[in-house]
């Protein structure tokens, strides 16, 4: 069997950084089998060349080394099965050409890696590998919903909206009742107390000229919030064990990043698809129709005021071969038919490094969400306010609905990706959690499942699962009739969400592809430079520094896009910039480099030697006052050390 | 409205009491086929605002508002046929305006079908004319000094 053996190809290794480029050279804790990301073809490379001596391979002629082998043929016998197992013809993949056929590997390669990666933290750093800079992001926050962009949310993280009234039924249990109405006498007077000192008394932010509406808004919820999860805490937990033992985060940063195909291509990447039939390599992109769609990287910054952690994941509320969770292709085609920019998804113009962060550490045990509060200031921020249409009562829950999708889906993805589940390869059992959106006087209920994340280009029209939400309109806390009570729905809705008692997965194993923490590996070097790197990126460090403008994208000036690169009326000048360089060469594309990873352990030469230096000094002046203290006991004089000249 | 300079008024000149305005919006044709519906794009004049553009549709046209978005296009660079230098193409001033949800606006068709057979038929009508015009030149190419009305 002859295959052929792939040369790594050249890669631009600076000195400043170590010389390092792919995690799978160093890793042998963090990566149970090495892929070679240079290997293009979809065999393992075996080389026959392997026990060969070069003496040897230079007696023998052309045909001879080829096929000739000094042992005579080997039994590879791993490979070796009684029946032929051949492997699957995709459809779809089978009129692929093989440039395409190619990229897919490699694609494939990738997801591979970070599935193989054994800790949430390698495998964020593996998920940022391929890229130098970081991504092109849409970058969504809470802090404005644009009019009627629900049709977005909805298919950005494909939830299907069971109801908007109603909780799912586990909520209306017997149980769950006669518990609420136990604890709701306890728990009414305390949160009366509470409200009447957080709404009466002034504050000073509210004289304050320079905060504005949202602001104070957002404050005020925030200490609203705290103050109930504290009396409930107090008041349940001395009976309740899973919320003895539960954590509270008080405004977590919460971060997730997702692939999403089947987005509308700009114009700009239409007329580069136009151009294509002139190119010389128009056979590898031939397949390549002008309106085919394409894939788009989005990212969830976010925090919530408050958010509740236990150990065991909260129940499902459906289970996940229910018809509500099988996709309709109605509402999800495979291709949305907007431009999301339309919707206010503005692209960024800086990169981002893709970050994952659930609201904690990785080591944490308390690593499912209860329970999330969030605030509604974003109803007051901004042009919406003036806006009669914008800031009608539809509009509002219409937001708020979207806004709940969103913060879940993003929590909810960061959980399931520090349990060992990323997008590539999708989750095996669901997750759900419980949101609530409020004001301190307004409040809200949503509960989400989520099914999928499976959601990038390749496997956007074969995913046939959807996620779902169940949701209630905003109520009031103040009953309607009797402003001196409370209401009781709100307060009832309140505790069964702390209430619904958390339970451990049905499987085996809750984390198959989470084989060690980043604490327990014993290599130093190994354990330092993925933390190290793993920090640096999530923080986006080579952003957030003015002065290291050598670790950021290289810049073309506008003379050069004019005058070199979209018309050629330079064609005798040396070609030196990056841009110039031949297709394919390294250094042509930086944003497309692999990271290079930065050794915080890394010592340079001329620290070597200094520290040698130093060290010898050090034994030098040991052994001679050792020979001073002997020398006195045998009556010779010490040497004199140093000291100026006289 | 208007980023016209006005003369400083002093005694004795005529008093101007009409302003008009000199911005205009110009309605463009949607560039995706499944565009939504409640949306309309508009080449603007480019010293207008949002607020301007929301005001100038809502108070001489009447048409509801709910959110509009501008920005400035880059004009294109072309080289100039036959001298080969670069040129570029003035910027330009983009305006995406959302109607409400209940409205619906369609781009309207310039072209139907009507008017295209009209044109056809002119058209054709003018290489009959020329045919006939080239076939009385090819006869009388050997009489080229006879009066036109002779011929």
């Amino acid at each position: 069997m002859f295959c052929r053996s792939v040369t790594s190809k050249l890669r631009c290794d600076r000195r400043r950084c170590c010389p390092i480029t792919s995690t799978s050279t160093v890793l042998s804790q963090g990566v149970q089998q090495v892929t070679n990301r240079n290997s293009s073809t979809l065999t393992t490379p075996t080389s026959p060349f392997m026990n060969m001596s070069p003496f040897l391979m230079q007696r023998r002629g052309r045909s001879q080394t080829r096929f000739a082998y000094p042992e005579g043929m080997k039994a590879y016998e791993d490979d070796w099965t009684e029946e032929a197992e051949y492997p699957e013809i995709d459809p779809e993949i089978h009129t692929w050409n093989e440039y395409r056929r190619k990229r897919l590997q490699d694609e494939l390669d990738f997801h591979m890696k970070i599935r193989k990666a054994t800790c949430p933290e390698a495998k964020n750093l593996e998920l940022n590998m391929p890229k130098q800079f970081g991504y092109k992001v849409f970058r969504i926050t809470e802090d404005t919903f644009d009019y009627d962009s629900l049709a977005a949310y909805k298919f950005v993280t494909r939830t299907h909206i069971a109801s908007n009234t109603q909780l799912p039924s586990q909520y209306s249990a017997p149980v769950l009742e006669e518990q609420v109405k136990h604890y709701l006498e306890k728990v009414k007077k305390p949160i009366w107390d509470v409200l009447q000192f957080e709404l009466n008394t002034p504050r000073s932010c509210e004289s304050d000229f320079n905060e504005f509406p949202h602001t104070i808004d957002l404050k005020k919820s925030q200490s609203i919030i705290s103050q109930i999860n504290r009396v409930i805490l107090t008041v349940l937990g001395q009976e309740i064990e899973h919320l003895k033992d539960s954590q509270v985060d008080s405004q977590p940063n919460i971060e997730a990043f997702w692939q999403m195909g089947g987005l509308e291509p700009s114009f700009r990447r239409r007329n580069q698809r136009k151009g294509n039939e002139k190119k010389k390599t128009y056979y590898k992109l031939k397949d390549i129709k002008i309106d085919d769609p394409v894939e788009g990287h989005l990212h969830y910054i976010g925090s919530p005021l408050l958010q509740v952690r236990c150990k065991d994941p909260p129940k499902n509320f459906v289970s996940p071969t229910d018809p509500v969770c099988s996709r309709s292709h109605e509402e999800f085609p495979d291709r949305f038919p907007h431009f999301l920019e339309a919707y206010g998804f503005r692209f960024a113009e800086n990169s981002r490094f893709a970050s994952i962060i659930p609201g904690h550490w990785s080591g944490d045990l308390h690593r499912c969400n209860l329970l999330a509060y969030h605030g509604r200031s974003h109803l007051l921020a901004g042009e919406r306010v003036d806006n009669k249409y914008w800031s009608a009562t539809e509009e509002n829950e219409e937001a708020l609905c979207s806004q709940a999708m969103l913060v879940s889906f993003g929590r909810l993805l960061s959980q399931a990706f520090y349990h060992g589940f990323d997008q590539f390869g999708d989750l095996e059992y669901p997750f759900s959690t419980q949101t609530v959106i409020t004001n301190g006087l307004d409040w809200s209920f949503f509960a989400y499942q989520l099914n999928t994340i499976k959601f990038h280009r390749l496997a956007l029209a074969k995913n046939q699962k959807q996620n779902v939400m169940w949701g209630t309109q905003s109520e009031s806390i103040f009953d309607k009739e009797n402003p001196n009570e409370l209401n009781v729905n709100v307060l009832g809705n309140i505790l069964k969400f702390y209430l619904n008692t958390p339970v451990p997965v049905d499987v085996e194993n809750a984390t198959p592809y989470l084989t060690s923490r980043i604490q327990d590996w014993d290599d130093d070097k190994e354990r330092v430079l993925t933390f190290f790197n793993f920090r640096e990126q999530v923080c986006q460090r080579i952003y957030r520094t003015d002065n290291l403008l050598k670790f950021r994208p290289p810049e073309m000036y506008e003379y050069e896009k004019i005058y070199k690169f979209y018309f050629n009326t330079m064609p005798i000048e040396p070609r030196r910039r990056f841009f110039e360089l031949p297709s394919g060469f390294p250094g042509s594309q930086p944003w497309n480099e692999p990271y290079k990873l930065k050794d915080p352990l890394y010592e340079s030469k001329g620290i070597v030697r200094l520290k040698a230096e130093v060290a010898a000094r050090k034994e030098k002046e040991a052994i001679e006052a050792a020979k001073a203290a002997d020398g006195l006991k045998f009556g010779v004089a010490p040497a004199k050390s140093g000291g100026r000249r006289r | 409205m208007s980023s016209r300079l006005y003369p400083i008024f002093q005694k004795g000149n005529p008093q101007m009491r009409v302003f008009l305005p000199n911005f205009w919006m110009k309605m463009v044709r949607p560039q995706i086929d499944n565009a939504p519906k409640n949306k309309v794009q508009f080449v603007v004049h480019p010293g207008m605002s949002q607020f301007d553009v929301k005001s100038y549709l809502e108070k001489i046209y009447e048409v509801p508002v709910v959110h509009v978005r501008t920005y400035i296009q880059e004009g294109r660079y072309r080289r100039v046929p036959q001298k080969g230098y670069i040129v570029k193409d003035d910027d330009y001033k983009v305006a995406f305006v959302t109607l409400p949800k209940d409205t619906t606006f369609e781009f309207p068709n310039i072209f139907p079908e009507e008017k295209a057979q009209e044109v056809e038929n002119e058209e054709k009508h003018m290489d009959i004319l020329k045919e006939n015009f080239k076939k009385h030149q090819q006869r009388n190419r050997l009489r080229p000094d006879v009066p036109g009305w002779f011929l």
